[in-house]
C-alpha cells in the first residue's frame, strides 16, 4: 500500500511538472530558441531545416506558418516596454526604427491567433509601402481605439493581443552578423478602466 | 520520513525531465493543429489553393497584407513543379516537409530572373536529373528533399484592393505539377 501510494506521488509529480514545463517553454515569448531585442523575441532557426526541437514544437501548436530564412522574420511581443502584458483596453505608442528590410508588416493578433477586429474606420494591421515617417525614417504608430492623425493601428474588444512584425527580405536572417538589429519601442500611453 | 520524500520528490523529477522531453518531441508529429495537417484535411495533392478560399483553413496569424497560396506534393512517384507568371507584386515562398520544417524559401529577388519556377525531387529524382539533364534544370530552383510528403506556400504582397485584380490572376497562373524527368 505505502509503496503504491509512493509511486502515486513520483507519477504525479513527473506528470504535473513535465507537461506544464513543457507547455510553458513553447507558450512563452522570450522561449528557448528566441533572439530578443527589448520586448520583441523571434526565432531565425525556424527558417530552416536546423529547427530546434522547442521551436518546431511551438510552430505546430501555434499552427502558423513561419517565415522562411530567405523570406523573412517575423518578431512578436507580448509586452510594452515595462513589462505589462498588452491589452486591448489601453492605448500604446510605437517609436523608433526597424531593421533593414525590403518591407515590413505589423499585424495585432488575438490571443487564438485571429487578427485583432478593428474598430470602426480602422485597420488592425500596418503595411511599410504606406506608412508616414519622420525625415530620419523613424516613425511612430499609435494603437488603441480612439482614431489619431498620422499611423493607427485600430483595436477593439477587451483582453490581452500580440504585435507581431515580419520583416520581409531583410538582411537580419543572414548569418553574417554585421547587423545589430534595433527595434521599435512599444510605450503605454493610458488605459480605459 | 524525510528520506522517503526527498527520495520521492527526486524519482518524480526525473520522470518530469523525461515526460518534458517526450511531449517536445512528439507534439510535431502528433499535433492536429499545424499547417501541414489543416491543408491536408481542405484539398488534395498537387492542387495549388488560395488560403483565403480554402473556407475551413484555420492556419493562425496570416498576415493580412499577403495572399497565400499552398500545395500539397508526395514525391513517391513525381518529383513537383512549381511554376507562375511574371508578376510585378512581390512574392515569397517556401518548400516544407510534412512536420512543418522549412527546406528550402525564396523570394522574387532571389529566383531565377525573377521567375516562379521551383523543382522539388528526392535523392533518387536527383541522380535522374543528373543523368537525363531535362532543360527545366537550367530555369529552375532545384529543391532535394529526403522525405517524400510536404508542401509550398507561397505569399503575394497584396497591399491594398487595387493589387487584387492582378495578384488574382497571378495566383491562377500558379501550377503545381507532376514533373518526370525525359
Amino acid at each position: 500500500m505505502r509503496s503504491i501510494f509512493n509511486l502515486l506521488i513520483i507519477f504525479l509529480i513527473g506528470l504535473g511538472i513535465g507537461s506544464s514545463t513543457a507547455w510553458y517553454s513553447i507558450q512563452k515569448s522570450h522561449g528557448i530558441g528566441a533572439i530578443n531585442i527589448g520586448q520583441w523575441s523571434a526565432w531565425p532557426f525556424v527558417g530552416g531545416s536546423a529547427v530546434d526541437p522547442y521551436t518546431g514544437a511551438k510552430v505546430v501548436a501555434d499552427g502558423s506558418l513561419p517565415l522562411g530564412a530567405a523570406e523573412g522574420l517575423a518578431f512578436e511581443a507580448v509586452k510594452d516596454e515595462d513589462d505589462a502584458l498588452l491589452r486591448l483596453e489601453c492605448t500604446y505608442r510605437l517609436e523608433g526604427v526597424t531593421p533593414p528590410a525590403k518591407l515590413w508588416t505589423l499585424v495585432a493578433y488575438n490571443t487564438d491567433g485571429s487578427p485583432v477586429t478593428p474598430g470602426p474606420g480602422g485597420t488592425s494591421a500596418k503595411y511599410s509601402g504606406n506608412l508616414m515617417r519622420f525625415p530620419d525614417a523613424s516613425f511612430v504608430i499609435n494603437i488603441g481605439k480612439n482614431p489619431v492623425s498620422g499611423n493607427w493601428i485600430s483595436t477593439n474588444g477587451k483582453g490581452n493581443f500580440k504585435l507581431v512584425m515580419r520583416l520581409y527580405d531583410t538582411p537580419v536572417t543572414s548569418t553574417s552578423g554585421l547587423i545589430d538589429p534595433v527595434m521599435p519601442k512599444i510605450l503605454q500611453i493610458g488605459c480605459e478602466s | 520520513m524525510t528520506k522517503r520524500i526527498i527520495y520521492n520528490l527526486v524519482c518524480g523529477l526525473v520522470l518530469a525531465g523525461i515526460i518534458h522531453i517526450i511531449i517536445i518531441l512528439l507534439i510535431p508529429t502528433f499535433g492536429t493543429k499545424d499547417a501541414s495537417d489543416q491543408l491536408a484535411q481542405n484539398n488534395s495533392l498537387w492542387e495549388f489553393v488560395t488560403l483565403s478560399s480554402v473556407k475551413a483553413s484555420n492556419i493562425a496569424e496570416i498576415d493580412p497584407f499577403f495572399e497565400i497560396g499552398a500545395c500539397r506534393y508526395d514525391l513517391e512517384n513525381e518529383s513537383l513543379l512549381v511554376t507562375g507568371p511574371d508578376t510585378d507584386a512581390f512574392w515569397s515562398a517556401s518548400v516544407f516537409t510534412e512536420d512543418g520544417k522549412i527546406l528550402y524559401s525564396l523570394t522574387k529577388r532571389t529566383a531565377i530572373e525573377g521567375k516562379l519556377s521551383v523543382l522539388v525531387v528526392n535523392p533518387i529524382q536527383m541522380s535522374n536529373l543528373r543523368e537525363i539533364q531535362p532543360k527545366e534544370i537550367e530555369t529552375s530552383i532545384l529543391v532535394e528533399t529526403q522525405s517524400n510528403k510536404g508542401f509550398l506556400v507561397l505569399r503575394v504582397l497584396s497591399p491594398d484592393d487595387s493589387w487584387k485584380p492582378g495578384i488574382a490572376a497571378f495566383l491562377d497562373g500558379v501550377q503545381c505539377n507532376m514533373f518526370v524527368a525525359s
